[in-house]
């Protein structure tokens, strides 16, 4: 379900210390699994998105602003992902990877 | 048995555009079956490079003569996980992507890996591999057919969302109607395209089309 974007969302853009606009797009929200954590997603995702821009690509290693609010999007995930017994646990990262050729 | 596909394509953005738009793909007027999206895991290692694991939850969308053969309890949803290994200073994004449910009538497994064009400046090389198989007994080579047919539809809906992401990297304004076609947005985008300071030299150009 498409929404509008927000007055934040919009504010982040205009802001005068941040250069990151032309690598974060202004856009819809997509809904996560867990219907009630749809809002902590797009927190995270906002912050994620302009600290992997601004920070990660350019190889700033200080820190990671959205530890908190990774936190409290994973809290509602993870339970969401439970509930819905979505077989994703103890799946390994990259498992399928490790069995195929090298390209 | 085992369907394997490969293929390379040019994305005419640079590395950085590209990546970022990655994490941005979604919602877009070509991933209507994409109904859900999660980031469940991600760390930065110790030589910086981020690892990513993210959940969607896609439709499946069957044809008739499979809908019959199926029970009508099985689930229309289809869990996907996508993990991801993003190295920013090799400069290269690695995804591998397959379907957690639904193994029996088709497991997908794809990898893409986005590099620098070692030819093109400003220009991003995307490989991806697929395979894809099926183990239902009797039905597998009509199977493996369909699933190839729909993931090839699927990769150029993917290469679509991807480019309209690109697209709309400066920032656009929010509301786009979904009849929007994809060249719109890029025509605009190339007229407000700006370089920034630690992109290549050459200017951005109008992003290729995939039909």
């Amino acid at each position: 379900m498409l929404t509008t974007a927000t007055a934040a969302e919009n504010s982040l853009k205009n802001h005068p210390n941040l250069d990151y606009t032309s690598f974060v797009r202004i856009q819809a929200i997509m809904n996560s699994v867990g219907e009630a954590c749809t809002d902590l997603k797009r927190e995270y995702d906002q912050c994620f998105n302009r600290w992997f821009a601004e920070k990660f690509l350019k190889g700033d290693r200080n820190g990671d602003p959205c530890m908190e609010t990774f936190r409290l999007y994973q809290r509602c995930v993870q339970k969401a992902i439970k509930e819905k017994e979505i077989p994703i646990d103890g799946v390994e990262f990259m498992g399928p990877n490790k069995e195929k050729p090298e390209s | 048995m085992v369907k394997y596909f490969s293929n390379s394509t040019d994305i005419k953005s640079t590395w950085d555009h590209v990546v970022s738009a990655f994490w941005q793909r979604y919602p877009n007027p070509f991933s209507t079956h994409v109904l859900t999206e999660d980031v469940v895991y991600r760390e930065v290692t110790a030589d910086h490079r981020l690892f990513s694991r993210r959940l969607l939850m896609k439709t499946n969308r069957l044809p008739r003569w499979a809908e019959h053969i199926f029970p009508s309890g099985m689930s229309r949803s289809v869990y996907i996980v996508e993990d991801s290994i993003v190295d920013p200073i090799n400069r290269s994004l690695t995804t591998f992507t397959w379907n957690l449910n639904h193994t029996t009538l088709m497991s997908v497994e794809e990898r893409c890996v986005f590099q620098d064009s070692q030819e093109q400046p400003a220009t991003t090389q995307l490989k991806r591999e697929a395979w894809i198989s099926s183990n239902v007994y009797g039905f597998s080579r009509p199977i493996q057919e369909f699933g190839l047919a729909r993931f090839k539809s699927n990769q150029v809906k993917a290469m679509k969302g991807l480019e309209y992401a690109l697209s709309n990297l400066q920032g656009e304004a929010p509301q786009r109607p979904l009849r929007d076609s994809v060249k719109d947005a890029s025509e605009k985008a190339k007229e407000a395209a700006k370089s920034l300071a630690s992109a290549a030299a050459a200017a951005p150009q109008k992003p290729q089309q995939y039909v």
